[in-house]
Order: C-alpha cells, then structure tokens, then sequence
C-alpha cells in the first residue's frame, strides 16, 4: 500500500528542489482528492442536503476540482511550475464557490483564501503567496462588488493576505535555504566519505605491494630465515631454509620452536640452540649447529614493535658446511707446517750452535761470527713461523691455557735466559726487578706467560737503539699483578698506539723494513693476556721510549689440580 | 763409567744428531732410537736417567711410549724430556711429562736443561 502510494506520488526528476515541490504537490491532489471523495460520500449519505438549492452548483464545482486533480497530476509530471500555478488557480476557484459571496467577500468563509496564498510558497515559490494574495484580494473585491447584497470588500483581510503571504515568502525562503545547507552538507560529506575509501584502497593496495616485495626478498635471500611469534609458533619461513633443512616448507610454519629444536636431523648444539632461542640477547650469536650433512650457523634475535615490546623472535641460519670444512684442512696444513718446517729449521740452528761451540773441533773468531749470524737468521725465520702458528692457533681457538703453579722469580730467570744474550749483543742493558709484595708462587700458565714477557721484551730491545729495557714483575692491589715493561726507544706516536695490538700492523713509516717481524708480536702477547683474563695497555712518549703494562688477576694455588681451559667451549 | 744414560728417541736424523750431542756435552752417555717400535722394546731393557721422547715418530706415536713410560714402576725414577714441533700434543704431554720442549730445541738449551736433570743434581 505504501509501496503503491510512493509510486503515485513519486516524481522523475533531479533536481532536489524540484522534486520536493512536485512531491509536495502530489500529495496535495491526494489529499483533495480523498476530501472530495469524502464530501461526496457524506453528500450522498444525507438527503436531506442533496434537496438543498445549492447542491447542483456544489456538484459541478466538485466535478470541475476532480477533473482539475487528475489533469494537474499529469501536467505535474512534465512541469512541477504550471501544475503548481494551475494546481493554485483551481484551488482559488473551488475556494470563490464554497460559499455565498457575501459570506466569502466579508462573512464567514473569508478566511478560506489563505490557503491557496499559505501554500503557493511551498508548491511554486517563496513570492508567490504575493501573487496569490493578489488574486484573492481582487476575488474579493470582485465578489463584494458583483454580490447580490451589497457589501463593502474586506479591507482588513486583504492586508491579512499580504501579512500571510510575507511570513510565507519568509518561511518558505528560510526552508528553503536551510535544506539548501543541508544538501550542501550532505554533499561535502559524500566527497569526504569517497575520498577517505580511495585513500583507505590505496593505502590496502600499497601495503599489499610492500608485503608482496618483502615475501620476494625473504624467498631470494640464501639464508635460512624462520620467524616464531611471541607464542613460539612459527609464522614465517623462507625457502632457504626449507632446502638447508631438507623440511618442506608447510611442515616449518605452524610449528612450534620445540619441534624445531627436536628436529632428528639436529645433532649437536640442541641446548645451545634452545638456550639461545630463550635468550637471544644474553646468548652469543653465530653458534654451530650441525644438521643432517651440514654445519649451520645460526643467529637469533628479538623482534620488536614501535614501543619495544617483543613480538617474537628471528632466527637466521647460514650453510658454513664448506668454511668449517677449509677450517678443518687448514688446521690440518698448519699442523704438518708447524712439524715439516720447524724440524729443518731447528737443525739448522742446532748445528751453526754446534759449530760455533766447538763441538766439532775449534774454528776462527771469523767462522764463529758466521756460524752466530746463521743463528741469528735461523732464529728469526722460526720466529715468525712460531708466531705464525700460534695466531692461527689462537684463532681457531685451540690455544689451551693452563693454570698450574708457578713462580714469577724464575719467569724473571727465565726471561734472562732467553734475553740476556740479544740484549748484550745489541748493547742494550736488560733489568729486570720482582716486586717483594708478589706472592712468591701463582697459578698460571708459565710457558705462554714467558711468551708474553719474551715476546715483550723482545719487542723492546727491537725498537731501542740504545739506553735500557727494564721488565718489572709487581703487585698492583689485593686481586692483580702487573708485567711492566719500559725501554728507553723512540716511542709510539699517538695515533699508533690504537693499532700496535692488531694482526699484521707494525708502526707506519718503513717499520718492518727496519725492524724485520711480520707485527704479530704484540698481537698475540695481546691475545694471550685476554685469554688468561688480563688486560695490556701501552703508554708512549716520541723520544722519550713506550711502557707496556700486562694487569692479570692473581691466582693463588688452592690445591686443586691443574686445569686447563679451553677458551672456545668458554665463549660457547 | 759413572755417566747416566740418556735416551734420545728421535726420528729426524740431524735432530738425533744435535741432541746427541748436547746431551753429550750435559754429561750423559746417549743412546739414539728412531722409531717406535725400537723404542718400546729398548726401554724394557735398560733404565735411562733421561728419555728425550719425540711425539711424531714411526710406528708406535710418543703419547703411547709416554703412558707407558709412566706406568713402569722401574722407570719411576726416569726424567722424561718430551721434545716436539706440534704445540697441542706437548700441551696434552705437560702433565705426564717431566718437561716439554716445542721445538725448535737449541743445543745450549738442551744441554743446559739436562744437565740440571742429572741425578746427582737432583
């Protein structure tokens, strides 16, 4: 039924205003239609009305007001303005036929000319009840001149008219204006709307392509990379990592770490890997995990939000099968090396001594001189190889320190063994002074703590022409003793001191030219003092000579049995 | 003869040679072996003041002789000098050894060292 009434009344048309205005009207023939209908009715239900003089002229208005509803219906639907002005002027007319025009000009029914005039605002527009209270103002004049009693026109009503149709104009014009702005309103809120859902589209389809970029580098990228969330349950897993672990790529997500670690083609580091996945930040990174034929490197670290709060965690794992393996052939060249070079070098050395003392018969002071310089060559050649070694030793962490009881007197002795010859034949005086304060025995590593101190005072006898090399053994406080040693040479300049300590580094200028050595010396006396948990620090003065200080901790022989530590299961 | 015997198990020719001689110089009477199985059958015949015990040599390697040094109580009075070139297998001797020496070993040094290993000395 409403269905049926909304398409009777509804209008085809654009324009807003426009629509309003037509509709309005419609309803309005409706209305009077369903009045009229009514009137007749209620005419046809008393009969006493239908006797009455009037009643013929009542009906011909009424039928001239039916016709005029369905004609101003279709004329509304081509022009809401002339269906409107017809719509007003029938009405006019029907309201000129209501009553007696006596009574219409100035009686009773004057009032009933306001409703064309109240509603010409709203069908046709705002000034129009001027022009309604026009024609009812001359229908009344008119009606009280052509009466057949005489009647003087209503002054008063006629202003009334104006009077209404100024508040109609006002009101309709303020209606008008108002839904105006609110149409407007209506209208920046659509742009608004539409422009937020394009931005929202666009932001949607730029994430996608950010997602989509990021998922073609995780699937390009060698290393296996495998993302857990903050419930331990993988979400992400890269290709790479499917073909390090030999595990299909939809049996890695989805699953927790625990299945991962327990993973059968894991065979060694299963706690290390655990440990590390709980603590990333308190473990250290790149340990060795060996899966299935492979050796894997395996990184892991926390994934955090905006505020830091953790998220999950990453783990990346790089395939080191073939460095572990040239690691391995390394370690194995270096061993034949360290035999296969040192055996000839050390018979060398041993006869030129041998010869030089005589052992097989007397030779001149010329002859012996010679037989010192092979010596001397010999000497150096093995120690670069030495040094050579033990770097590669200390590199691949298989330096052993050892902590067993020892005496700092006879490393002092020792250390003039060894010394006391290269210092008197370069000229220079070597002291050497303990501390009474010392603890007459520590625990140590005597052999590798008499390669720091020779390889110390070695270095000070190479780069002093001429003066003295001094080496202090002294105790610093309740908990450290320090091996200081001071020469008198032309000192290390600033900038020098930062790299002294590194691999392969000599002084810039020439050095090693000058002073032969590959610079490993102090490299590793730096290296072992770390591993035996101490610290070496160089102080320097051009011209004036340089102090290198060794701090150890003090040991004290507590009974126990001698250990040794490896320093790699350590760092593990 | 007084002089202690010094047994020098050695398989370098010149090596054998030069701590011959030093031990020589030291005071001892030498004797030199050059490989394992030698060694292995010698010690169970004659009780050496000092051994010099070369880790890398044919046959049967230093590490076994040293254990077995060690576990012939008739030996238990024996200085063991262990001499070789590989750092990581005289670490492992230091415990079981009397001395360990990484070659290279200079004739002084040598005959120095064993000459404070001498008996009488002790």
């Amino acid at each position: 039924m409403i269905k049926f009434l909304d398409r009777i009344l509804n209008v085809d048309v654009d324009d807003p205003e426009d629509f309003r205005r037509r509709r309005l009207l419609n309803t309005m023939l409706l209305g009077a239609l369903i009045i009229l209908i009514l009137n007749i009715v209620s005419l046809f239900l008393s009969p006493a009305t239908l006797k009455e003089e009037s009643t013929p002229l009542f009906l011909m208005g009424m039928a001239i007001f039916f016709i005029g509803v369905i004609g101003i219906y279709y004329v509304n639907r081509r022009s809401g303005k002339w269906a409107a002005f017809l719509f007003l002027l029938v009405l006019t007319l029907v309201v000129n036929l209501t009553d007696a025009p006596d009574q219409l000009a100035n009686g009773r029914s004057t009032f009933v000319y306001t409703i064309p005039i109240a509603i010409s605002s709203l069908i046709l527009f705002p000034s129009a009840s001027f022009i309604f209270s026009i024609v009812s103002a001359i229908c009344i004049v008119l009606l009280a001149t052509s009466s057949d009693i005489p009647v003087v026109p209503n002054f008063f009503a006629i202003i009334g008219f104006f009077m209404l149709a100024l508040v109609s104009w006002l009101t309709t014009r303020s209606l008008d204006q108002a839904l105006k702005e609110l149409r407007a309103t209506n209208l920046n809120l659509d742009h608004l709307v539409e422009q937020k859902t394009r931005e929202l589209a666009a932001t949607l389809s730029r994430e996608l392509v950010v997602a989509g970029r990021n998922q073609a580098i995780l699937n390009s990228i060698a290393d296996g990379v495998i993302v857990f969330d903050e419930h331990n349950i993988a979400i992400l897993a890269n290709p790479a990592l499917s073909r390090l672990t030999e595990i299909p790529l939809e049996n890695l997500v989805n699953r927790s770490v625990v299945d991962f670690i327990l993973n059968q083609s894991l065979s060694s580091s299963r706690q290390s890997l655990q440990a590390l996945f709980e603590n990333p930040e308190e473990t250290a990174t790149g340990i060795r995990v060996n899966w299935a034929s492979k050796t894997l490197s395996a990184s892991i670290a926390r994934v955090q939000d905006a505020h830091d709060k953790s998220i999950g965690t990453v783990a990346v794992f790089r395939d080191i099968t073939r460095e572990v393996e040239l690691e391995r052939m390394k370690d194995t060249f270096m061993g034949v090396v360290s035999h296969e070079l040192r055996t000839p070098l050390n018979a060398i050395l041993g006869y030129a001594e041998m010869l030089k003392e005589g052992v097989y018969g007397a030779i001149n002071d010329k002859q012996s001189g010679i037989a010192q310089r092979v010596m001397n060559s010999t000497q150096r050649l093995l120690t670069i190889v030495s040094d050579l070694l033990d770097q590669a030793q200390i590199q691949s962490g298989k330096l052993k320190i050892r902590t067993v009881s020892c005496k700092p007197a006879e490393l002092l002795e020792a250390l003039r063994g060894v010394m006391d010859r290269i210092a008197l034949d370069k000229g220079i005086e070597l002291k050497t002074e303990l501390d009474p304060a010392m603890p007459p025995v520590i625990m140590g590593d005597p052999q590798r703590l008499q390669q720091v101190m020779i390889n110390l005072v070695n270095n000070a006898i190479k780069f002093t022409e001429n003066g003295n090399v001094s080496m202090r053994i002294l105790r610093l406080d309740a908990k450290n003793w320090q091996i200081r040693t001071t020469d008198t040479g032309g000192g290390i300049p600033a900038d020098a001191q930062e790299y002294i300590f590194e691999t392969f580094r000599q002084v810039e200028g020439g050095a090693i030219r000058q002073h032969g050595g590959v610079g490993l010396g102090l490299s590793i006396v730096k290296q072992l003092v770390e591993l035996m948990h101490g610290k070496i620090a160089v102080e320097s003065e051009i011209g004036k000579g340089s102090t290198f200080t060794v701090t150890l901790p003090i040991m004290i022989n507590d009974d126990s049995q001698p250990t040794i530590t490896d320093p790699r299961q350590e760092k593990l | 003869m007084n002089e202690p015997l010094a047994l020098i198990i050695e398989d370098d020719e010149d090596l054998a040679e030069i701590f011959g001689q030093a031990l020589t110089a030291a005071g001892y009477v030498t004797e030199i072996i050059r490989d394992g199985l030698a060694a292995q059958t010698r010690i169970k015949e004659i009780t050496p003041a000092v051994i010099t015990l070369d880790m890398h040599i044919p046959q049967i390697s230093g590490d076994r002789l040293l254990q077995q040094i060690r576990g012939d109580a008739r030996l238990s009075k024996t200085r063991v000098v262990v001499t070789t070139a590989d750092a990581i297998m005289g670490e492992n001797a230091r415990g079981t050894a009397d001395l360990v020496l990484i070659k290279p070993i200079t004739f002084s040094q040598l005959r120095d060292l064993s000459a404070r290993l001498r008996p009488r000395d002790r």
